[in-house]
């Protein structure tokens, strides 16, 4: 079925099949930032933001996409220097898989939640797996994010 | 320098670092493994469904190889494809492709595969309780030394389980394989952490049927702990052949489901440690232990595992009298394989059960017991080689310090009389030593190749691969940090097996211990050579020298020789050491432990880049302690996970607070610290449980439902 | 799973018609559960146009529509202001805030899992489901018989009722399914559920009638609903753990709508 998708601000037309999710589609669609690494819901790295909200586009049709606004790391641009200047300040990336992941759930973050705590925080980030980092270094670089002790 | 940043953070995180599946091309099409869901048994039949026009794929059976079916491996036993008979759930049978994933992977959900089955064995205690399952490689160190056993002395004798644990690397095992038919060459991408392991695995694949393999490693690499050290050969290697037969460049990405069902996981062990402890002096006279490791099905490179399991086993003390037998044992279940620690953290999760048990015996504190057995200078290892630090002394020292041990240890005794809750504090040792095992670095022979260009640029070119342990960078700044170069202007170079030299796997631990210590002897020679102030002036000055291209090799000293038959020598040249504090809560109700602090101190000698140390121990603390608390893959009755559902990792909401510190961090060596940090936290957490309840528990992990069948067994 | 056709109907009659029309068409919830199973459907039927995402507030109930996202339950003010300690906290710990996004209170209802932990929840509210063919049936009644099929879940109209109401479960990480959830709530009478036996949620009826004859029967009444419901094995635990802990759980929930 034909498609029209907003992401990052700018419409693309394209081709899906029904039932495909809005992953595969975004990565077809050259959006590389949204890694797939369960398929199943299970482990964060395909979360992108739609209306604003943390979403696993794993599990999210495609089709139900249009009309949604949808964005990927690559349409934060500037808007995720100072998240990306806070993880990298750590030297709290490793492997780098879940990094985009990570950084648009954490701009999520910053928006909903109004008096963050280190509790608030760690529950806000349970969805999003981390293998090489323990979260320590991560949450290190959140926390001053945050504005949180 | 201390924290020089990453030179990929940026690009990771804003997600244009590119990881395997993100690599395309216009013709590629998709494969996949068809594989066994037979523990054991005579292949009968093969149905393909008939909805689909079956001339669109491509297949490559056993007969179809080339070259040999053959994985190469420490024992090379494994095959690619099965012939006829199945030896293990996961074994692959068919290499599949198609230009459509989707159609590719309905095609295969559709495969219908009869056996003829024969009996299996899967279940971990079945399998490492019988010593008729014994097969292939075994390793004895025999250090006795006294043929009589004293009457005094106290004997402590147990059986220690370690479970499973799975790598959990984020990104799936991928390749990309493609065949040029003009110049006879496969070249394959692949997130893997050994191309030249890849190299050689596609080169027993193909034979002579192509003239040369050229292996490129992926810009990033999904995260890896040992997983992508061996199976990443089979992968390629089925791959290459689907894109030789089909003349098309071939992508075999795995899912998740499948790749947690079918490749490597670290070795479920059993360990019977029998001692003997004189009470008058506590010290441990004498030491037995059988250490038994589940191979799967093939032994692959599990001989590999053992040795550095049996060679780590016995810990930090100095036996007087000790015996060590090792052994592998057959099941049918997927070849098990590297993991972060290579057979330490069981030896380790043994015997520091083992010391707190003897302590619990002999109603002497675990700290007493310890201190009179700890690594003296002048001790020996089993091996016999000698201990020439106090180091791990001074971590233990520091570890008690920080963690304000004995305080605790009083404050909780008390708490505890009169609560049903428990509070418990425990403590555990472990090392690591750097670098293949024995005289494995001589036979590596490692090469290195730096180019300095006109424009005073360094290209480091290694083999080494970054996964995200920081390799690259780390590798840079120490060629840097040698001869004050800026490091802006060092780039290490994408492994490529036709460009960079072997300078062997991204294992061991070894990466910076011997690869960043070369390069950093490199420059030192270059410097002493062209004795320049500064490289760029001297490159400016004398530029038509330039660009010029460098080479050096790894010469294992001649100090370091080891005895493969007798297990008789220095098996590690310098070793790691740590030292570690657990405190955990017990709930009493819900036998529940939750985990409070882990106090953790280790001397890994100079520190190149902190940040990227400390991340190091972090991550690898957290997976320690998850493989003491919560992680565990197969349950009798319910057999082996499939995915991350059941398989479940850490979250932000599952971490303690972790406490790292580093020691003689002044020393000129950098030494291994990849590995260390997953060796010795578990064990500390079962000595905390031990503490704070005074029960014995000799499995890991202690979920609560194993704390609960302790307990109820005990009553 | 899959499906060949992908719809979605802007109204209420026309999804329902679709769905009744062909027995190989399914209701695409948050699509978290669906999309794991292996069967293939003809027909995906998108409910996201329906209008059924919302909560309202009238003077006896609150009015929760089924395509309502788990995280909005976790959110929501008005939830928040009756049943804070019993909704939000049953749907809490359900992987993260990217999955509730997706996962509807709809689908955990309909598909009527074991391991569905709002569903242990729902159980001692005053609840009832409306669907769009069969009307309205008690939440009680559709988690204990599944003689509805092929229907529509419209919404879950919850009585509000002045008490307290908590939840409390375990599990052995923290993104892992829950071992055994309990549910409690003290509106006058004393309800008690205990789901992820790892079987669908029950109600104690005999530990119900001992606690509400006499509510100082607290530690006889944990352990009799570990004696009168029945568990099972799984991967997360065998049955005489979850026994065990069953008491345990149920007398820290009484604890907390009693004392
Ligand atoms: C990885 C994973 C982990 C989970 N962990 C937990 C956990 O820890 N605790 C817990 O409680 N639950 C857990 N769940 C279950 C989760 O709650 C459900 O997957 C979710 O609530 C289902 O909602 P959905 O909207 O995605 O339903 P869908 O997956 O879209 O649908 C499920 C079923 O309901 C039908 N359906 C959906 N909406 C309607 C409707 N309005 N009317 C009629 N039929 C409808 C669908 O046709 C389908 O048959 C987990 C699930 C997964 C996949």
């Amino acid at each position: 079925m034909k498609l029209k998708l907003s992401i990052n601000q700018q419409f693309y037309n394209t081709h899906i099949d029904g039932d495909e999710s809005l992953l595969d589609v975004l990565r077809n669609l050259g959006f590389k930032s949204v890694k797939k690494g369960c398929d199943t819901g299970a482990c964060g790295v395909c979360s992108i933001l739609i209306n604003g909200e943390p979403t696993l586009s794993c599990q999210f049709l495609a089709a139900r996409a249009e009309g949604k606004k949808i964005t990927t790391v690559e349409g934060l641009g500037a808007k995720a220097d100072k998240i990306v200047k806070a993880i990298i300040n750590e030297g709290a990336d490793q492997c780098g898989y879940c990094g985009p992941s990570l950084v648009l759930t954490i701009y999520a973050m910053k928006k909903e939640l109004k008096d963050p705590t280190v509790d608030k925080i760690k529950h806000f980030l349970a969805g999003n797996l981390c293998r090489c980092s323990g979260y320590e270094g991560q949450l290190r670089g959140i926390k001053k994010y945050m504005g949180v002790k | 320098m201390g924290s020089v940043r990453k030179f990929d953070s940026k690009p990771k995180i804003n997600g244009s670092w590119k990881f395997l599946d993100d690599y395309q091309s216009e013709d590629m099409i998709y494969g996949n493994i068809i594989y066994s869901k037979c523990h054991h048994g005579i292949i009968k039949d093969i149905h393909f469904p008939n909805d689909f026009n079956i001339s669109e794929f491509t297949f490559v059976y056993a007969k179809d190889i080339p070259g040999e079916n053959i994985v190469p491996e420490p024992v090379s036993d494994q095959l690619f494809l099965a012939v006829n008979e199945v030896f293990h759930y996961g074994q692959p049978i068919i290499g599949v492709a198609h230009p459509n994933k989707v159609t590719l992977t309905n095609f295969i959900k559709k495969i219908k595969i009869d056996y003829e089955e024969l009996p299996a064995i899967i279940d971990i205690k079945e399998c490492l309780d019988n010593e008729k399952n014994h097969f292939g490689r075994e390793i004895t160190i025999d250090h006795r030394t006294r043929d009589e056993i004293q009457n005094s002395w106290i004997r402590h004798h147990n059986v220690y389980y370690m479970p499973h644990q799975e790598q959990a690397y984020l990104e799936p095992q991928g390749v990309i394989a493609e065949y040029d038919k003009q110049d006879g060459i496969i070249f394959v991408r692949i997130t893997a952490q050994c191309p030249y392991y890849v190299k050689s695995g596609v080169e027993s694949m193909m034979g002579s049927a192509v003239n040369d393999v050229v292996i490129e490693t992926s810009e990033g690499i999904g995260g890896a702990f040992g997983g992508k050290e061996d199976f990443p050969s089979l992968l390629a290697g089925i791959c290459s052949l689907l894109s030789y037969k089909s003349g098309k460049p071939v992508k075999i990405v795995l899912d998740r489901e499948d790749d947690i069902k079918i490749t490597t996981k670290r070795h479920p062990a059993r360990i019977e440690i029998e001692s003997y402890t004189d009470p008058a002096t506590k010290k441990i006279e004498k030491i037995d232990i059988d250490y038994r490791l589940d191979a799967g099905a093939y032994q692959t490179l599990s001989p590999v595992v053992l040795a550095r399991g049996v060679l780590h086993t016995a810990g930090g003390y100095g036996f007087p009298d000790s015996f060590i037998r090792g052994r592998l044992f057959r099941s049918n279940t997927p070849p098990n394989g590297a993991f972060r620690g290579f057979g330490a953290p069981q030896g380790f999760a043994a015997m520091e059960a083992h010391i707190d048990g003897i302590a619990a015996e002999m109603d002497i504190t675990t700290i007493e017991l310890r201190k009179a057995n700890i690594f003296n200078n002048g001790d020996e290892f089993p091996t016999t080689q000698k201990v020439t630090e106090e180091n791990l002394i001074d971590c233990f020292n520091k570890v008690l310090e920080i963690s304000d041990y004995q305080k605790k240890l009083k404050s909780y005794a008390q708490w505890n009389k009169n609560h049903k809750d428990k509070k418990g504090i425990g403590v555990s040792l472990g090392f690591h030593g750097g670098g293949f095992t024995g005289n494995g670095e001589k036979t590596l022979n490692s090469e290195i190749k730096v180019v300095l260009e006109k424009n005073a640029e360094v290209k480091i070119f290694v083999a080494n691969t970054d996964m995200g342990q920081g390799a690259h960078t780390t590798l840079a700044q120490m060629f840097c940090e040698a001869i004050d170069h800026p490091f802006e202007k060092t780039k290490v170079q994408l492994p490529n097996t036709s460009k960079t030299p072997n300078s062997g796997p991204t294992v061991a631990s070894r990466t910076i211990y011997i690869i960043g210590n070369l390069l950093k002897q490199l420059a030192l020679e270059l410097k002493k050579k062209y004795k320049f102030d500064k490289l760029e002036s001297y490159i400016i000055e004398h530029n038509s020298e330039f660009p010029l291209e460098l080479r050096k090799n790894y010469i294992q000293p001649t100090s370091v020789f080891f005895d493969e038959e007798s297990y008789r020598g220095i098996a590690y040249k310098d070793y790691s050491w740590a030292a570690c504090v657990n405190e955990i809560y017990f709930h009493a109700d819900t036998y529940q432990i939750e985990l409070i602090e882990s106090w953790n101190v280790l001397d890994i000698g100079r520190v190149v880049n902190e940040q990227i140390a400390l991340g190091q121990a972090e991550g690898g603390i957290l997976q320690g302690l998850a493989y003491g608390l919560s992680e565990f893959f197969y349950k009798p009755g319910f057999g082996r996970m499939s995915g991350f559902t059941d398989y479940t990792l850490p979250t932000t909401l599952d971490i303690p607070k972790i406490v790292i510190e580093f020691i003689h961090t002044d020393s000129v060596t950098a030494k291994g610290l990849g590995e260390i940090p997953m060796d010795f936290p578990a064990p500390a957490l079962r000595n905390a449980f031990l503490n704070a309840t005074g029960i014995i528990i000799d499995e890991y992990p202690l979920t609560p439902e194993v704390i609960y069948k302790t307990i109820k067994e005990q009553k | 799973m899959r499906f060949d056709k992908f719809i979605r109907p802007d109204n209420l009659q026309t999804a329902l018609k679709y769905l009744q029309k062909d027995k190989d068409a399914v209701i695409l919830g948050g699509n978290t559960f669906l999309r794991l199973s292996e069967r293939k459907y003809t027909l995906g039927i998108d409910i996201s146009n329906l209008k059924l995402d919302y909560i309202k507030e009238s003077k006896e109930d609150i009015e929760i529509g089924a395509f309502t996202s788990l995280r909005t339950i976790e959110t929501d003010p008005i939830i928040n202001k009756y049943f804070s300690e019993l909704l939000p906290e049953s749907v809490k710990h359900l992987i993260g805030v990217q999955f509730r996004n997706n996962a509807t209170i709809g689908g955990a209802i309909y598909s009527r899992l074991g391991f569905s932990e709002i569903n242990t929840a729902l159980l001692v509210l005053d609840c009832e489901l409306e669907f769009e063919d069969h009307g309205r049936i008690s939440f009680n009644d559709f988690i204990s018989s599944p003689k509805i099929k092929r229907d529509i879940l419209t919404k879950i109209i919850v009585k509000k009722q002045k008490g307290k109401s908590t939840y409390t479960m375990m599990r052995n990480a923290n993104s892992d399914f829950s071992i055994l959830s309990v549910a409690v709530s003290n509106f006058g009478y004393i309800n008690i559920a205990v789901g992820n036996r790892p079987a669908l949620a029950k109600l104690p009826e005999k530990a119900m009638k001992l606690i509400n004859s006499d509510n100082s029967k607290l530690d006889e009444t944990a352990d009799l609903v570990a004696e009168e419901l029945s568990f099972g094995d799984d991967l997360r635990a065998k049955s005489s753990y979850r026994k065990l802990i069953t008491s345990v759980l149920v007398n820290r929930a009484l604890r907390k709508v009693l004392l």
